[in-house]
């Protein structure tokens, strides 16, 4: 399940997480379960990671131009070789 | 089956936080409780009893956990008891209505061997918000027993007791349907299994020890570390390190398994109601139509821009500046006149003419406020980048780039969190392509003094820049690089009506850097290319800065721009607006009746204004974005290679822009 969320990913691109959900069958909340999971083993990494659309004490908030809350993550060097192997 | 000594059955209480464990250990236990810690640690423990019919329970209530690794002491604590302390049976208390995240917990407690009881609490909540489970259907799916409770409302309590007296009567073979590794890894297991096979302890499972192992648990791994002797420690170790991605496999097979009982035991409607975010998603993150969308967007932002901003800018430019410029120099009438040049000239023609983009900026604030908190950026940045994908660019995503609409600095620190370094360069190159929104507010101003539809010839441009920015793009990763690979997963948050307070503080503190910018860098660039202009002899045509100027002139003929226009593109190194507080004080814009915008159409042909633009969307950035590259490569000879390859770009875009805008003039 997990390395499949991974290959896909690895496809390269935006991946859209309600895309993903469809791809894998399995609901939105299991989905951000499996990311936060993978983010934790350092597959995925969570950028903006103090984003909270609170953009307060944030540097770069005058010039922002994503604000709010959607988080992003990104693949790491370490979960796009994780996804090669799997190639089936 | 466990016996239980006399008519005294063990009861752990376990789940995660928040699913009303404490609710469901009060309602057993009432007065009957003792809380303390765990032995050695600050952690409470509460144990209690609970009488019914001719049957006692002691309760003991586990820390909250989401799992049971080996990362915190409430995790040990409650698996170390379970293990050591072998209850007759474990009441696992289940959120219903955030079932998939509980289930976690449940798939690391099946394989401990101890019976499993779920407590299915919370079906009222779930029930509100339509999610209906069958809990039949899921004990036939677990194998184990579900006992659903409202515990809020003291429902399920005696049912639970009932089926704890089942489970440990009844003789039958406790068989959960506890999940699996991932198939591929099944062989890895069953090697590590038969290697700790005799050492492991007697009350740990063995093949739990072994899946643990494979998942990288600390405590375990140092366990058998240490019991094992050395020639089949180094094996397992060998084996775990060929298979670093075990742990992949390990919560694969867990999070495969919780996907399939939730597809077993939960029915919900099937779509529910359709969000009208995802009915206008269908829309906007459409490749094609998307990007229309998003081109439409843009072009509404521009036409307002020109349709309002414009003419207000020139108010404000002719009757502001001008009158400002005016009484300022009548009230120092008796100063002396280099004090007058200094700053009506240079401060008030230059700052001044900046000052006017007000009205322009304050429109391109508003639209990028209220499209941010609408919720919308997130779906241009992910309609750019699919479109991206759709042209071939596969694995080659810039999303760190579209946070340089407002400001490039940003953008060129946002790859920091790039890993790969040849990614990282690539994207630090080509970032400064990415329009901010000073170079827009210089083509704003210039773009409508010399053509007829600005919207068009501004929306042409910014096509222009993105074109470039992904040509550049292709060529420098093809030829450069080898080809990186960039994925993101974004999650793109609900549509929500603008909030206005939010947005009305985002353009004011927006408008306030511009102001501070203005009062600062900009004025005293404009008083120096003053100072430089007046000097020596007081004639702008004999200064320093005309000799200087004048050694671009050769340039500046393939492009139909004279020495000033070329010094106003050196001076916007330092900031883009001084672009145009340089031309306002090289050509004197406070001293005539007209504004900037009409001097400079008595003195351009639209082919050189053309050029000009092209020129400035894709110049070196400001300097404030080369510190940002300098600081982010921490190298010159990158600082320098962005730069020049800026340079080259710009200068043969702004040459064949002239060279076939004025051919087709003729």
């Amino acid at each position: 399940m997990l390395h499949r969320l991974l290959h896909i990913v690895s496809s390269g691109g935006v991946h859209n997480i309600k895309e993903l959900a469809q791809q894998l069958d399995v609901s939105e909340g299991l989905l951000e379960s499996m990311i936060d999971e993978l983010a934790r083993m350092g597959y995925l990494k969570l950028l903006n990671a103090k984003c909270g659309g609170d953009c307060k004490g944030c540097p770069v908030a005058s010039t922002c131009a994503i604000g709010g809350s959607g988080r992003v993550w990104m693949l790491t060097e370490a979960g796009h070789k994780v996804a090669q192997p799997h190639l089936r | 089956m466990t016996e239980s000594e006399g008519k005294l059955i063990r009861v752990a209480l376990a789940g995660q936080p928040n699913v009303g464990k404490s609710t469901v250990f009060n309602l057993l236990t009432g007065l009957n409780q003792h809380v303390g810690n765990w032995p050695g640690k600050t952690i409470e423990q509460k144990v209690g009893t609970c009488h019914y019919k001719d049957w006692t329970f002691s309760v003991i209530d586990l820390p909250g956990t989401y799992s049971l690794t080996a990362n915190s002491p409430e995790e040990l604590i409650a698996r170390e008891y379970i293990i050591k302390e072998k209850p007759d049976v474990v009441v696992v208390i289940v959120d219903a209505a955030a079932l998939e995240r509980n289930l976690y917990l449940v798939s690391e407690l099946l394989p401990l061997s101890v019976p499993v009881i779920i407590g299915l609490n919370m079906i009222d909540v779930a029930q509100q918000q339509g999610v209906k489970i069958e809990s039949h259907v899921l004990e036939a799916a677990l194998g184990v027993s579900v006992v659903p409770m409202v515990a809020t409302k003291g429902q399920g309590m005696r049912e639970l007791l009932v089926r704890i007296q089942d489970v440990i009567c009844d003789g039958a073979e406790y068989t959960p349907n506890a999940p699996d590794i991932r198939a591929d890894h099944k062989d890895v297991l069953e090697r590590i299994e038969s290697l700790i096979n005799d050492h492991v302890p007697p009350e740990y499972p063995r093949t739990w020890v072994a899946l643990k192992i494979l998942e990288g648990d600390k405590q375990l791994t140092e366990m058998m570390c240490l019991r094992l002797p050395k020639e089949t420690w180094d094996e397992v170790y060998s084996i775990i390190k060929q298979h670093e991605d075990a742990c992949v496999a390990v919560a694969s097979g867990r999070y495969a398994w919780i996907a399939r009982m939730i597809r077993a035991a939960i029915v919900k409607p099937r779509a529910g109601p359709i969000l009208l975010t995802d009915r206008l998603d269908r829309w906007a993150t459409h490749p094609l139509w998307g990007l229309l969308i998003l081109a439409g967007i843009l072009a509404l932002t521009f036409w307002l821009t020109y349709a309002i901003g414009t003419p207000l800018q020139e108010l404000i430019d002719v009757y502001v500046v001008g009158t400002v410029a005016h009484l300022v120099t009548m009230a120092l009438a008796t100063a002396p006149s280099w004090v007058t040049g200094l700053i009506v000239d240079g401060a008030i023609n230059g700052v001044g003419t900046v000052l006017t983009f007000f009205p322009i900026l304050l429109i391109f604030f508003a639209m990028l406020g209220i499209l941010e908190d609408v919720g919308y950026m997130a779906r241009a940045a992910y309609v750019m980048d699919r479109f991206m994908h759709l042209m071939g660019l596969h694995g080659k995503s810039f999303l760190p780039l579209f946070l340089g609409f407002g400001c490039n600095v940003p953008s060129v620190l946002g790859t920091r969190v790039i890993e790969s370094e040849r990614a990282r360069l690539l994207t630090i190159l080509i970032a400064p392509l990415v329009p901010c929104t000073a170079r827009m507010a210089v083509v704003a101003f210039l773009a409508p003094a010399f053509f007829t539809a600005p919207t068009i010839v501004t929306w042409g441009l910014l096509a222009l820049s993105l074109l470039v920015l992904m040509l550049s793009g292709l060529f420098i990763n093809k030829v450069v690089f080898k080809g990186e690979h960039l994925a993101f997963i974004m999650e793109l948050p609900l549509y929500h009506l603008p909030n206005w307070r939010t947005i009305t503080l985002s353009i004011w503190q927006r408008l306030l850097s511009f102001l501070r910018k203005a009062g600062t860098i900009i004025l005293a660039v404009s008083v120096i290319v003053w100072a430089l202009s007046a000097l020596p002899g007081g004639d702008i045509e004999t200064s320093f800065m005309a000799r200087f100027g004048r050694l671009l002139e050769p340039v500046g003929r393939l492009i139909g721009l004279d020495w000033r226009m070329m010094v106003a593109l050196l001076t916007s190194f330092i900031a883009k607006e001084n672009a145009i507080a340089t031309l306002g004080v090289l050509f004197g814009a406070g001293d005539s009746e007209a504004g900037l915008a009409a001097i400079l159409r008595t003195t351009l042909t639209p082919a050189a204004a053309l050029a000009f633009l092209v020129i400035q969307m894709l110049f070196i950035p400001c300097v404030a974005t080369v510190a940002a590259i300098k600081q982010e490569t921490n190298s010159w000879h990158w600082t320098t290679v962005s730069v020049v390859f800026l340079l080259v770009v710009s200068l043969v875009g702004g040459v064949l822009t002239y060279q076939i805008a004025s051919l087709l003039a003729h």
